[in-house]
This record gives C-alpha cells, structure tokens and sequence, in this order.
C-alpha cells in the first residue's frame, strides 16, 4: 500500500512542468504557443528534424547537430545559472522553481530505445 | 529584402539554431514558471483522450495543458518554416553518406527525409514498415520509460545539471550510433 502510494506520488512529480501557482486561461497560454511557433521554424531551418542529419551525427561525418545541441545546452545552462544567483522572477513576479529529474531504470532502458528509434526515423517525438 | 528572403530560406548555421534553443528554457521559464520539455505531451493527449483506469495516467493533465499549446506552436511554425521559408536547394549531404544511400536505391535528396524510406507508399514495404512504425513505437515508448527527449533531458536536464538526464542523454546518443552503424545497414537493404 505505502509502496503504491510512493510510486504515486514519484509518477506525480515527475508529470510536473508548470511550477506556476497562478491558473492561466486558454488566451494566456496562446503565448506558449507564440514560443512554440518559434521553436518550430528553428527545427525545420536548421534540419534538426531531417533525417540525413541525424545520419551524418552518427556517423560523425558532420558537425552540425553537436554544434546546435552543445550550444542550445551552453546558453540553456547559462540562464538558468543566472536566474538561479541573481533570483530573477517570472513576470507575474513569481520565484523560479524547476523541477528535478529524479533517476529511475527507464533512464537507461527507455534513454536507449528512443536512441535506436531516433535514428530510424530521424525525428524526436514532435 | 530580397537578399533576406534568401537567408532565412537557406539552412540555418548550427549556433543560431543551437542559441534560440537554448533561450527557450529561461523565455518559458520566465513567462510562467514551466520547464521545457517536449514528449510529456504524448502522455498528456493519452491521459485527456483514454484516462481509463491507469495510474500513469492519473494526473491533473490540464495543469499542463500549457505544454499542448506550445507543441501546437510548434506544429504550426513547421508549417510555416516548410511551406512559407522552404529551402529552394537540395538539401547539402555528406558525400559519402549520400554515396552509400545511393547504392541502397535511395535518391530522393529534395527533401528533410527520403521519399524512399518515409511516404505513406514506403509504409506498406517492410523497411519502411520497420522505419516508421516500429521506430516510431520506439521512440514513443522509449522517451516516456526514459521520462523525458533531447529536449527536456539532453537540453533542460543538462542545463539544471541534472544527472539522470546525463545518463539518459549518454543512452540516446548510445541508442543512436548502435542502431546508424550496426543494424540500420541491414535494415536499408530490406525491400
């Protein structure tokens, strides 16, 4: 029973993404979707998404996707560092919380079958 | 203006991509206290369409349906990128990658990913069977059981120094170049 209940309560924070305590309504998410429309044109423009390059990263025969992904993670980290020493807020003035990635089997398991099929289709879930 | 169109419309360089990627995580951030990730979404959709009596999919989905708003952005701004920015060009390969998919038939270099292996014809041809359905099981289950993509392990995780997300990022790119040099060759020679 307690077991169940940990596993509940495990499962629960790992769903979280949204740290916010303020409910927002469907026109106040619009601007995630502003955000996503960006993302979107940046994953077709530079061929995050084409299959040939995520053949060429396997085969080391191009630089490209490690380029795209080393520096996507060097300014990611550099921003959370920064919002994390100087507690900078959101803009509704909130604390900025993320969540944590606890480490599970699936890791490993799950990490290396996303792998195989990221590189049969080329493509991420997306 | 001219000269812009074709600049947007050519590949974009891998630090411009890599930096607007990066800036998502503190521009979500900062907007509503979320925290990038991606794939959730597959089990928010399960969760909203068969809830059924599956405690994976016990959860309040619709504190995150901000996540389904921002993959819909995304879907559209793909759109947009592939019928509004298109790359009028062929799209630049490694010669000899290009070299070997040529001997295996495959000669479609138009497009983000071969006609030959990925069109609603090749499904019904066991390579492209095996490419699209089993692949995409693969990665559908794959990134669920991991708990997260490239996205919210290899940059999200990694950039709050995560290291579970260092495993599973060791694990995708392990995944990755097993299956490219070792039993992809002999899945491309399927008919």
């Amino acid at each position: 029973m307690s077991l169940i209940e940990q596993k509940n309560i495990s499962t629960e924070k790992i769903a979280t993404h949204n740290n916010a305590t303020v409910k927002e309504n469907n026109f106040h998410l619009l601007k995630y979707s502003i955000v996503g429309i960006v993302f979107g044109i940046v994953f077709v423009k530079a061929e995050i998404i084409s299959w040939f390059r995520i053949q060429e990263m396997f085969k080391l025969q191009s630089f490209h996707m490690y380029g795209v992904i080393g520096t996507a993670v060097v300014v990611a980290a550099l921003s959370v560092a920064l919002i994390k020493k100087f507690k900078i807020k959101t803009i509704g003035g909130e604390a900025v919380v993320i969540t944590n990635k606890p480490f599970t089997k699936g890791n490993i398991y799950g990490g290396l079958m996303f792998g195989l099929g990221w590189a049969m289709t080329g493509a991420c879930p997306h | 203006m001219q000269h812009l169109v074709s600049i947007i419309s050519a590949p974009w360089p891998w630090y411009i991509a890599g930096a607007l990627i990066g800036l998502t995580v503190p521009t979500l951030l900062l907007i509503g206290n979320k925290t990038f990730g991606i794939s959730s979404n597959l089990r928010h959709l399960c969760a909203a369409c068969f809830p059924s009596n599956i405690s994976f999919f016990k959860y309040d989905w619709k504190k995150e349906a901000w996540n389904l708003f921002f993959v819909g952005g995304i879907i559209v701004g793909a759109f947009m990128a592939t019928y509004l920015l298109a790359n009028p060009q062929p799209i630049i390969i490694h010669p000899s990658l290009q070299a070997d998919l040529t001997q295996l038939g495959i000669t479609d270099f138009n497009h983000l990913l071969p006609n030959e292996l990925f069109s609603f014809k090749a499904l019904f041809t066991l390579r492209g069977f095996i490419l699209m359905v089993v692949g995409g099981f693969l990665v559908g289950f794959g990134t669920r059981y991991a708990n997260g993509c490239t996205s919210g392990h290899s940059i999200m995780g990694l950039s709050n120094l995560q290291w579970p997300s260092l495993v599973a990022t060791i694990c995708f790119m392990l995944g990755g170049f097993i299956m490219t040099n070792f039993i992809l060759p002999f899945i491309l020679q399927l008919k």
